[in-house]
């Protein structure tokens, strides 16, 4: 039993989820046509049932009021014909009576001995009417139903002055009533049928309005996925809500060319960007290479001439000259290749950390461009961070340093730096003429495109704080925990 | 007398051994032991007990300023002489902190060693005299402005250029920022801009952070 319980239930859901996956998978327009079908076929049907009950209701009731009536009639008029004994006459008026009213099957007249003596049958009287006939009633008796080959007839009998001379007795079946009602009912049936096909035009047309700008939405959105973002959707072809999602629409395209044209630009910059890295790469292995080849490859075959020189050398006086002279080129050539290693990597960075090396890259600067820096770092002491960041940090300081050489003709420079307990802040201010950033173009100044970009890379932030006569200030702040460090 | 005893403690065997030549040929010199890497360099500063410890900066995966200490925890007697291609006044600081009582340049070849070990063993310091310079002027600024004294406010109020201090004074005093400009004669934006410059090199976000750290400072009375 308690699987009967639940499984009953159980399997309404089941329908109930089949009709809605049914309903759900239909497309719109079969779904509006298909509701407003539903609804006017019902209307249809409920109406012709209810006209159909009513006028069944009363149809049994007028059958039986009409046979009595007409057989009451009938008795009256009846009476003369059988005292001058017409039986002609009387069939006559039988006949007639049947002709004028439609619904009267039959009249026939019994006298008083009960015998019938006029009908209005065609082929003679039925026989097996002749049996049901009972006997004469004095009084009016209550119509009664005969159930015969040609359907239900309502008979009613009458008698004759009192039934003293006879009775005459009426059937009535009711055919052009019943006739009617069929009238009514098929036209019933076709105005619904009209009103189905008119119903479903209409809907047709509903659902083309709604599905348009639904159709034309779907082949918008295909567009866009295609990547062609100069469609647009007129919302005023319909104002209701579909209307405001075209608006939507169009606002969100919108917005994906702003968003595609800055991904673009930015793909430039950063292609422009990777180009000149990759350039400046070149550029300075050329660099070297000269040096190295140039510089100090022609620095130790001069060494070389000058050790033959002092193998050949005659007096003790001629050598030591010589050797004081090639000591002097030594410690030369020495210092060349010391700044030349500086400049591609200040060991001091590995060796020491952030603060020795940017304290070593201010004095230098000072010395080589005499401005002055200040220096303040907050929150180091000794302590190391990892070397990406110190490197990041180190060269874009040395970047900004170069920047103000560059562009800013400033006399003093601070640079500062916190060592936080989850950030690294710092920034580098100049009292030079200053810049507006919002007029910098990023294509032309790759040196503050690189920064941020190596800022970002940490997942850092960068600012420029500059305006014109004041100087410019570049800051920035990097967490101090980076999850991947590339050195 | 007996000799001074020296260990070399250098990654470049070239140089290393025509040192040791150079110290050898020296009659009051001798050269104990030569180390290329750091970990030798500590067995044979343990082991030998040496008088110098000639000591390069860098060596394979460690620094010998990073090694210095632990040197001398192994061999206390021992005074270091460093010796390096690297003339960053970084360098030098380090190495004093760290205990040197020598620094030398290789490129000075080994006149300025020779004179490095005998101040040394006399109980002086020796410091390449090309560098002596820079590094007096750099002890005078650190002991004026020495970060380690001042508060951490303090250093922060020393980040600010004077037109920065005056414009925070004026911002924590309450004045707007059109106020401040009529008062100094810069225009509105020029002010805006040095109190946004002010409080990004304070890390500040806003103005009551700000108030606060100047009357931490008791740079004005409530």
């Amino acid at each position: 039993m308690p699987v009967a319980l639940i499984s009953v239930p159980a399997f309404f859901r089941q329908a109930v989820r089949r009709v809605r996956s049914v309903l759900l998978s239909v497309p719109l327009k079969l779904k509006i046509l298909g509701l407003a079908l539903a609804l006017i076929l019902l209307f249809g049907a409920v109406t012709i049932y209810k006209v159909q009950a009513a006028l069944s209701e009363n149809f049994d009731a007028f059958l039986q009021e009409e046979s009595r009536f007409v057989a009451t009639e009938l008795s009256y008029q009846s009476h003369d014909y059988l005292l001058i004994n017409d039986m002609y006459g009387l069939t006559q008026m039988l006949r007639n009576t049947v002709q004028n009213r439609p619904d009267l099957r039959y009249v026939f007249v019994r006298n008083a001995e009960g015998q019938v003596v006029a009908h209005t049958f065609e082929g003679g009287f039925p026989g097996d009417l002749l049996e049901k006939i009972s006997g004469l009633s004095p009084q009016r008796s209550e119509p009664r139903l005969l159930r015969t080959n040609e359907g239900s007839i309502w008979e009613a009998e009458a008698g004759i002055s009192n039934g003293n001379e006879g009775a005459v007795v009426a059937g009535v079946k009711g055919d052009s009533l019943r006739r009617q009602i069929g009238v009514i009912t098929r036209s019933l049936a076709r105005t619904t049928l009209l009103v189905a096909i008119f119903g479903a035009l209409l809907s047709l047309g509903l659902t083309w309005l709604i599905t348009r700008p639904v159709t034309r939405l779907l082949e918008a959105t295909r567009a866009v996925r295609r990547g062609d973002y100069s469609v647009r959707l007129d919302p005023a072809e319909s104002r209701d809500e579909l209307g405001k999602l075209m608006e939507g629409f169009n606002a969100m395209v919108g917005s994906l060319v702003i968003a595609e044209k800055a991904r673009l630009g930015k793909e430039y910059l950063q292609r422009d960007f990777l180009h000149r890295v990759m350039a400046g790469q070149e550029g300075e292995r050329k660099r070297i290479a000269r040096e190295l080849h140039d510089q100090t490859g022609q620095a130790l075959a001069s060494f070389m001439v000058d050790l033959k020189v002092l193998e050949n050398a005659q007096s003790v006086n001629d050598r030591g000259q010589g050797i004081t002279r090639l000591r002097k080129a030594i410690t030369e050539e020495m210092e060349a290749i010391h700044d030349l290693a500086v400049a591609l990597r200040p060991t001091v960075l590995d060796d020491l950390g952030l603060v020795p090396a940017v304290e070593m890259l201010a004095r230098n600067f000072e010395k080589r461009h005499r401005i002055q820096v200040r220096l303040n770092f907050l929150g180091f002491l000794d302590r190391r961070l990892e070397l990406c960041l110190e490197t990041c940090v180190y060269r874009i300081i040395q970047e900004a340093l170069t920047n103000i050489v560059k562009h800013a003709q400033a006399t003093e420079v601070t640079i500062f730096l916190e060592g936080g307990e989850k950030t690294l802040r710092g920034g580098v201010e100049d009292n030079g003429r200053g810049f507006e950033p919002e007029n910098i173009d990023q294509a032309k100044h790759m040196g503050i495109y690189g920064m941020r970009e190596r800022i970002q890379l940490l997942g850092g932030s960068f600012h420029i704080d500059s305006d014109k006569g004041i100087g410019a200030m570049i800051s920035f702040e990097i967490p101090i925990k980076q999850e991947k460090c590339h050195e | 007398m007996s000799k001074t005893r020296i260990l070399i403690i250098d990654d470049h065997q070239l140089l290393s051994s025509g040192l040791a030549m150079l110290l050898c040929a020296e009659k009051d010199l001798e050269v104990t032991g030569q180390a290329d890497r750091p970990e030798t360099a500590l067995r044979l500063a343990e082991e030998q007990q040496p008088d110098i410890l000639l000591l390069d900066i860098s060596l394979p995966g460690r620094s010998g300023l990073d090694l210095l200490p632990e040197l001398l925890a192994r061999s206390p007697q021992s005074r270091v002489i460093m010796m390096t291609m690297h003339e960053e006044q970084q360098y030098l600081k380090k190495a004093i902190e760290g205990g040197a009582k020598g620094f030398v340049l290789k490129k000075g070849g080994g006149t300025d060693l020779m004179y490095a070990i005998r101040a040394v063993m006399q109980g002086d310091t020796y410091i390449q005299p090309s560098m002596l310079a820079d590094f007096i002027k750099t002890g005078e600024e650190s002991s004026e402005g020495s970060p380690e004294n001042l508060s951490e406010d303090e250093q922060r109020w020393r980040m600010l250029s004077q037109r920065e201090q005056q414009i925070v004074l004026g911002v924590a005093k309450g004045y707007t920022s059109r106020e401040m400009a009529e008062g100094i004669f810069l225009s509105e934006k020029t002010v805006a801009t040095y109190r946004s410059r002010a409080m990004t090199k304070l890390g500040f976000e806003s103005r009551a952070d700000l108030v606060e750290f100047v009357l931490r400072l008791r740079k004005i009375d409530i």
